[in-house]
């Protein structure tokens, strides 16, 4: 979360923290974690029960536990947007949840690979590093050149744009989300068909599921998705053979910090 | 038959989802808070041009 303190601040968005720890544990806590933005103490829990965000049902050292989650207010401390899972094991990562805040832009980091005639696409993933529970999200980003297309759902016998992503033991793959394409009409072979132009991307997001294996590690491991991009590039006149290309996203999970705070 | 059984327990669980009544849109209460530091904070000293992102956690402590 630190690291995304610098991209909420460049899009003008203040960052804090709530829980219902004291100052003290929670300056611990910073100092360890090296956390700078504003952790907030609600002790007796007065705020989390303003906002309807203390877990009723906690009992003995968890009473008075908020519910987590994040909240966005805007300028005038009006609510914009609120994430609440409903499984506190599935947390978004900053850089996903920023990707959801701003939907136009997508955080994290992109390798760029060179296709064939001029057509281009990049592996981008949201997080480099996570933690049983994330929610993360790989993207495909394709650049069309202009005069060529590629085909969405429906494309009849033209190979539409495919991403197959392989399982792994400690990951749950979300639904890959492809924008709606547009109708063309194609003159030469009188036909209109679903295409995408210019910029296309493709997300899909996954979680670190929660298991024995994940939640025991001692130290951080390699870990790579893997999948297969499919697609068809052609103009108005000419189709280039369907392409089918190996792709793959390498991450870290990294272990739970079960240290706590008031046993340093 | 067993799926529409569960679908109609969920639906009628007592349990609501936590921050139900926050609803997008309208003014919430905002906090007013010691922070790490022993800074005392509010909206206003919390927020940036385009607003606050508030992220509520558990513990610092488990």
């Amino acid at each position: 979360m630190q690291q995304a303190e610098a991209r909420f601040k460049e899009h003008g968005l203040g960052l804090a923290g709530l829980s219902y720890d004291s100052p003290e544990v929670l300056k611990t806590f910073s100092q360890r974690k090296g956390i700078r933005f504003p952790l907030l103490a609600d002790p007796e829990s007065s705020y989390l029960k303003q906002l309807g965000l203390m877990n009723d049902q906690a009992k003995g050292f968890t009473k008075g536990v908020a519910h987590p989650g994040v909240l966005w207010l805007d300028s005038s401390g009006r609510l914009k947007e609120k994430f609440f899972e409903e499984s506190y094991r599935d947390r978004l990562t900053a850089n996903t949840l920023l990707g959801r805040l701003f939907p136009e832009l997508i955080m994290g980091e992109a390798r760029p690979v060179k296709a064939e005639s001029g057509l281009n696409y990049r592996l981008r993933q949201s997080d480099q590093e996570v933690i049983m529970g994330s929610l993360f999200e790989v993207a495909v980003e394709f650049d069309i050149p202009s005069g060529a297309h590629l085909y969405g759902p429906g494309a009849g016998s033209y190979q539409a744009v495919k991403l197959e992503l392989e399982d792994h033991p400690w990951l749950e793959v979300g639904a890959v989300e492809l924008p709606r394409p547009h109708l063309e009409r194609l003159e030469a072979i009188q036909e209109t068909v679903p295409v995408y132009t210019q910029k296309l991307r493709l997300r899909v997001p996954v979680l670190v599921k929660s298991s024995k294996e994940v939640a025991g590690l001692q130290e951080s491991r390699p870990l790579t998705l893997k999948g297969r991009l499919s697609y068809q590039m052609c103009t108005a006149t000419t189709c280039l053979l369907p392409q089918q290309k190996s792709v793959s996203w390498s991450l870290k999970v990294v272990p739970l910090d079960r240290v706590r705070a008031s046993d340093r | 038959m067993s799926r529409l059984l569960l679908i109609l327990l969920l639906s009628t669980a007592a349990w609501a989802a936590p921050g139900a009544e926050l609803k997008p849109g309208s003014a919430i209460p905002t906090p007013t808070a010691t922070d790490q530091f022993g800074k005392p904070q509010t909206f206003d000293s919390l927020k940036g041009p385009n607003g606050l992102v508030l992220v509520v956690f558990r513990s610092a402590d488990w």
